[in-house]
Formats: C-alpha cells, structure tokens, sequence
C-alpha cells in the first residue's frame, strides 16, 4: 500500500536491474522530484530518476506496471500501487500509452475514418482509372496485353466472306472510325461476346451461327463496342490494380487472420460496378444503334433466347451483369429507328460459316490445346 | 511390521516440499487490441503501407506484454525503424532476385530462365534462414524481469537440418518428416536462451513419429474430427519436452479446447465478418496460455544479462515469405 506525506509518495515494489533476473524488493519513494529506488533495508539506493524522465507501462487498472527513465535504460521498477502511479502521473510522469475511456472513443474514430477513406476510394477510384484510360493512346493499351491477341489469334475464324460482313457490322455502328474496334469471330460454342484490352472484339462461333438477323449480332456488337469506347477494360485494370496494392499494403498483416476473405466486400462492390458499367455499355450500345438507324429488337431477341448473363429471380448483387429483365426494359424503351437491314442474306449466312469447318471449341481450356 | 514401519512412506511423501509451479497468463482484451488494429490499419492506410512495421511492431508490443509469466509481464523492445530498414533490405535482395531474371530474359531468354531458377532456389534456401532469423530477432527483443531471450546464431546449422529433412522426406514419401521436425523443433529450442541460460528438449524421435502417424491417420479416418485432439497432443507433447534448468513445461489443453477455440474462431469470425478477431484472439491467448505452466526449481539469479543479438532483416524476411511465426 502507498503512504503519503506532504511531499513524499511510498510503495513497495521490486527492482529489475538488468544484470540478472532475480527481482530484489524494494521501496519506491517519490521526492524532491525524483524517484527513489531503494532496497527494503534502506542501505541501497539503486535509482533516483527525475519523474520528468519516467515512462510509467501499466497495461490495465491493477496490472504490474513497469517504472522506467529514459536517463537509465535497461532498468525498471515495478509495482502494482495504482495509487502511487497516479501520484507519479500526478507529478509528471508520461505513461504509456492511453485511459481506457479514450482508447474506446479513439478506436471509433478510427473505424470511421477507414470506413470513410475506403468509401471514398470506392466512390473515386472508377472517374479516376476512367480518366486515366482514356488517356492511354490504344496501340499502348495493346501491347499491354500481348498475350491476349495471340491466345485468340490461332482460334479466330477468318474466311473473307465472314471478315467483310464484319467490317459491314462494324462501319454502320462506327461510321467515323472513331472506336478503332478489331472485330473477330472466335471458335468457341458459347453464345456470347466479349471486349478485350486494346479494342479487340470477339464474337463466339456459337454466336453468330445462331444469330436469326444481323440486328442480333449488331446489337450485341454495339454493346462491346461501347466498352470500348469507354475504355471499361483498361479503366477496370487500372481501378483493381490501385485497390489491389490498397488492399495488400493496408491489410497484408491482418488477412493471415481472417477466415473469411477481407476482400469480400470489395468484390460485392466490385460487382456492383460492374453492373453499372454492363448497364452504361447498354445505353451507349443502344444510341449507337439508333443513331445507325438499326433497330433494338435485335438485341432484345438475342437477350430473350440466350438469356445473357442471368440475375432474374437470382441473387442479382452477385451478377456481373443487371438482370435481364431490367436490361429488356431499358431495351423496349429505346426509340425505334428503322433504317435498311445491316446485311444481306448472303453477308449473314457467310458470317454464320465463319467457323465451317473448324473443329469446334466447347471451353476456353481447349484454346490452349 | 509394527505400525510405524506401515505409515512411514506417508510421512516421507507429506514432509516433501511442493515444486514450484510458474504459471502464464494472457491479461490482454479484445477492445485493447482491436483498437491497436483499427488504429494500425488507420495509419497503414494514410502512409501507403509505410507504416506497416510500426504496425507489427505495436500489434506485438500489445501482445506480447500482455502476457504474465510468473507473475511478470514480458517487455518487448522491438522497433518499427528496426523493421523497416529490414523492410528495406529484403525488398533489395528481392530486386536482385527478381529483377536480374528480368533484365537478362531481355537480352538472352534461355539464361534469363536458367537465372529464374537459380532465383527460386535462392528463395528456397532463404525459408529456413528468415525462419531462424526471425525467430532470432523476436527472441532477443522479449525480456522478462529486465533480462532478455536471445538464441545463439546457428542459421547455417539450421540450413543443414532443414534441407536434410526436405531430401529424406522426400525419398520416403513423407514418413521421415515427424521426425525431421522434432530434430528442426530441437535446434532451435536447444539454441534459445533466457539470459545466460539455455533451454532444452527432449523430445525423442520415435513419440514425434508415433503422435504424428497415428494423429494423422485418425484425422484421415474420422474426416477430420480427430484433428484437434492430435493437435492438441502434438502441442502437448512438445511442451513436455521443453526444460529450462530444473524446469519442465506442461500443457493440460485438450482436444475439446482446441475444438471449442476452431468453433468461436470459424463462427465469430464469419458472423462479424472479421470484426471480431481480436477478441477472438484474445479469446484463444486466454484459453491455451492458462493451460501453460513451468514445473520446478528456477535460479533467476544464476539467470544473467547477454548482448543483445540479430537484425530485423530476417523477420522482414519470414514475412514477406509468410513463413513468420507468431505469439
């Protein structure tokens, strides 16, 4: 128990000198600004150390607390007086650390500013990754990703028939060249299409040769296109390239712990931009038609008997894309602009055998055999 | 026999004195250390990473000196500045060893791949060296009543050990690695001090192999039930074999501990989506270190000052190789 007089504080506790770990008993006496180490005895004086230099490590109310001086490291004194330390802290002594009461309120306000600094990169990161790529010239945006163009190169489907139909397709949706789109039909028996980096565009063979008009496939080719003209792949590369080095220089050390991912929300969110970029693809698409006087209905068509990308009656926030049911919508309500059919019976049925003849590739695995 | 023959053994046995018992407690909380994360995380995030071995070095200190040996609490005297010219040495070395593949795949690719694989084998032996190092440095920054751990340099030696059980293991499809460990296990305690004072294990090969084989089979057989139980003896049994002067390490943490410390983590975890991991740590601290004691006779004052050795390098090292080890 501590004793105290008008100007002198006492406790017991023990003294660690550093030279071996037997702990001697001792008392703790503060005075003349100093504390005072001094065996049980009373013959040894093993420290006066001014409070102005003491470092008091308590780690809880009640816990053995370390005494140290910055003017003597390697030494401690210890002691479990809380009374005494409140006296030392009274007299000028720092301690560790903070109270309990202000880690709490500390810790919140922590947690907000993470929450709020994530939030902001989340809100910012797809203006910025866009800004940033559509600044990038799309012969760069190419090289980047060489091994893309020569992993379809050997799959793609090029009879001339089929390649002039395309440059068909691809004129009336992009009369001024602007998009610098490179259209290919790639052998693969998956009905879809996809934009890749530097604006190449694959349609699949299971595509086209299921396609009942060429306003199918100008549809679903308006709609890529679109991505390429935003620059949605870069810009996407771009944003998870940042928030992937966020992530691992923020999170590196904690992941380890964490049974479920960290990064599920960011792949929640990643979603969910996704989705707004399929649904901004659509509306762009769907001016490009109309502005080639071609019309929707295509489009819808093609939607309605494939089914693209689900999300109807499923868990929508984990689609890639809206549901097909909101997309049909927005669709159907697209202004109708008839203009003559974007291509031929001869130009449609030389597309559909783009692939004739080709052994068919049912997965993606087979591209690389 | 008269009566005082009969009875003498039972005077014998309650005249002997009690062995000491030295026990360890964790006293951390989970508020305590979630708000070390939260703020860790805060300050990592503002810098860029940069403040991530002040971070480390926080997360440790909170630990460690939470935990109550004997009624004293550890003090860790790592620091973050020491972490990060750490950092900054094993980002060079991995410059070297990724970059120079690169560079010289520019100019011939077929040495450029023979170099990449030289590289590989580099980061191979690297594993065992950052394991030692680490453990080194983690060591000699601990003290308890004023005197610090410390483990006696021996990378090379662990180096040696470490490939052998790699080889062999190898060669008998695995049979050899229980006891490759227990040999990896008896080096590095055999190398650790307090003080002046060194530990020991005694651990011997053919109950490493037996707890491992038949732990290993029943986990397998039982679908994994049975795997807590054999961690847990696994545990124990090292434990066991760990001395220090006239003092043997006991761990009473059973499997249905183990089982009940899997449980909270996996559903605490998945049901606060991860904000509960400190006090699920704390948890677990709480549970297996009440288990931990030390039975018998020690001189603390036969327990003396060393200098103070190893670099941070190392434990920079085990951790971007995520081979690191922790309380």
């Amino acid at each position: 128990m501590s004793e105290s007089t008008s100007d002198v504080a006492r406790a017991s506790g023990e003294w660690a000198g550093g030279e071996v770990a037997a702990l001697v008993p001792v008392h703790l006496e503060m005075r003349d600004g100093c504390l005072l180490v001094v065996s049980t005895d009373g013959v040894t004086t093993f420290a006066r150390w001014p409070i102005a230099t003491l470092r008091l490590d308590a780690m809880h109310e009640g816990s053995l607390a370390h005494i140290e001086s910055s003017s003597d490291p390697g030494r401690a004194a210890t002691t479990v007086d809380d009374a005494f330390l409140a006296a030392l802290r009274a007299a000028g002594a720092r301690r560790a650390g903070l109270p309990v009461r202000r880690r709490g309120a500390l810790a919140l306000a922590c947690a907000a500013a993470v929450v709020a600094i994530f939030g902001g990169l989340y809100a910012v990161a797809p203006w910025v990754s866009r800004a940033i790529a559509q600044r990038v010239p799309l012969d760069v945006e190419r090289r980047l990703q060489p091994r893309f163009a020569g992993l379809f190169e050997s799959r793609t489907c090029r009879t001339p028939g089929a390649q002039a139909a395309l440059v068909v397709l691809r004129d009336r949706l992009d009369p001024t060249g602007s998009i610098h789109a490179d259209v290919r039909v790639v052998n693969l028996d998956v009905p879809n299409a996809f934009a890749l980096p530097g604006g190449t565009v694959l349609l699949t063979r299971a595509l086209v040769e299921g396609a009942e008009s060429g306003e199918e496939v100008a549809g679903v080719l308006a709609h890529e296109m679109a991505h390429v003209r935003h620059r949605h792949v870069l810009a996407e590369l771009i944003q998870d390239t940042f928030m992937s080095s966020v992530w691992a220089a923020t999170m590196g050390d904690y992941s380890s712990l964490l049974v479920v991912d960290p990064r599920t929300l960011e792949h929640l969110i990643e979603l969910r931009q996704s989705r707004d970029v399929e649904a901004e693809a659509d509306r762009t698409g769907l001016a490009m038609l109309a502005d080639a006087r071609v019309s929707p209905a295509g489009l819808a068509a093609f939607l309605e008997r494939n089914g693209f990308a689900g999300g109807d009656g499923e868990l929508t926030f984990l689609s890639t894309h809206p549901s097909t049911a909101n997309r049909l919508q927005v669709i159907r309500s697209a202004p109708v602009v008839e203009g003559p059919p974007v291509l031929t019976p001869g130009q449609l049925d030389a597309l559909r055998k783009a692939c004739a003849g080709e052994p068919e590739i049912r997965s993606l695995r087979d591209l690389f055999h | 026999m008269g009566l005082m023959q009969e009875v003498a053994p039972y005077a014998v046995y309650r005249m002997a004195p009690p062995i000491p018992r030295l026990e360890v407690r964790y006293m951390g909380t989970g508020g305590g250390l979630f708000f070390v994360a939260i703020k860790n995380l805060l300050l990592t995030l503002i810098t860029l990473g940069i403040y991530s071995p002040w971070a480390r070095t926080e997360r440790r200190k909170y630990l460690w000196q939470n935990v109550e040996v004997g009624g004293q609490r550890l003090r860790y005297h790592g620091t973050g500045a020491e972490l990060f010219v750490g950092y900054l040495k094993v980002a060079l070395v991995y410059g070297v060893l990724f970059g120079v593949p690169m560079v010289i795949s520019m100019v011939n690719s077929i040495a450029g791949l023979i170099v990449q694989v030289l590289g590989f084998f580099a980061i191979v032996l690297l594993i065992p060296i950052a394991i030692y190092g680490s453990r080194r440095y983690r060591l000699s920054r601990t003290s308890l009543r004023g005197v610090r751990f410390g483990q006696d340099p021996g990378a090379k030696g662990f180096l040696r050990v470490y490939l052998v059980t790699f080889l062999l293991s190898a060669v008998s499809f695995g049979l050899y690695m229980p006891v490759g460990q227990n040999h990896l296990h008896e080096y590095l305690t055999s190398r650790s001090r307090y003080g002046s004072e060194r530990f020991a294990y005694d651990g011997s090969d053919s109950d490493a192999w037996r707890i491992v084989f038949v732990g290993m089979l029943l986990s397998m057989v039982t679908l994994g039930i049975y795997y807590p139980w054999y961690m847990a003896e696994f545990a124990r049994f090292r434990v066991s074999h760990t001395i220090f002067q006239g003092a043997r390490g006991q761990l009473d943490l059973t499997g249905g501990d183990v089982w009940k410390i899997l449980l909270v983590a996996v559903f605490g975890t998945i049901f606060s989506l991860g904000i509960a991991v400190p006090w699920i740590t704390t948890y677990a601290l709480r549970v297996v270190t009440a288990k931990i004691s030390f039975n018998g006779q020690i001189d603390y004052a036969r327990v003396e000052q060393r200098p103070v050795e190893g670099g941070a390098a190392a434990d920079d090292l085990a951790s971007a190789l995520d081979v690191g080890i922790d309380l």
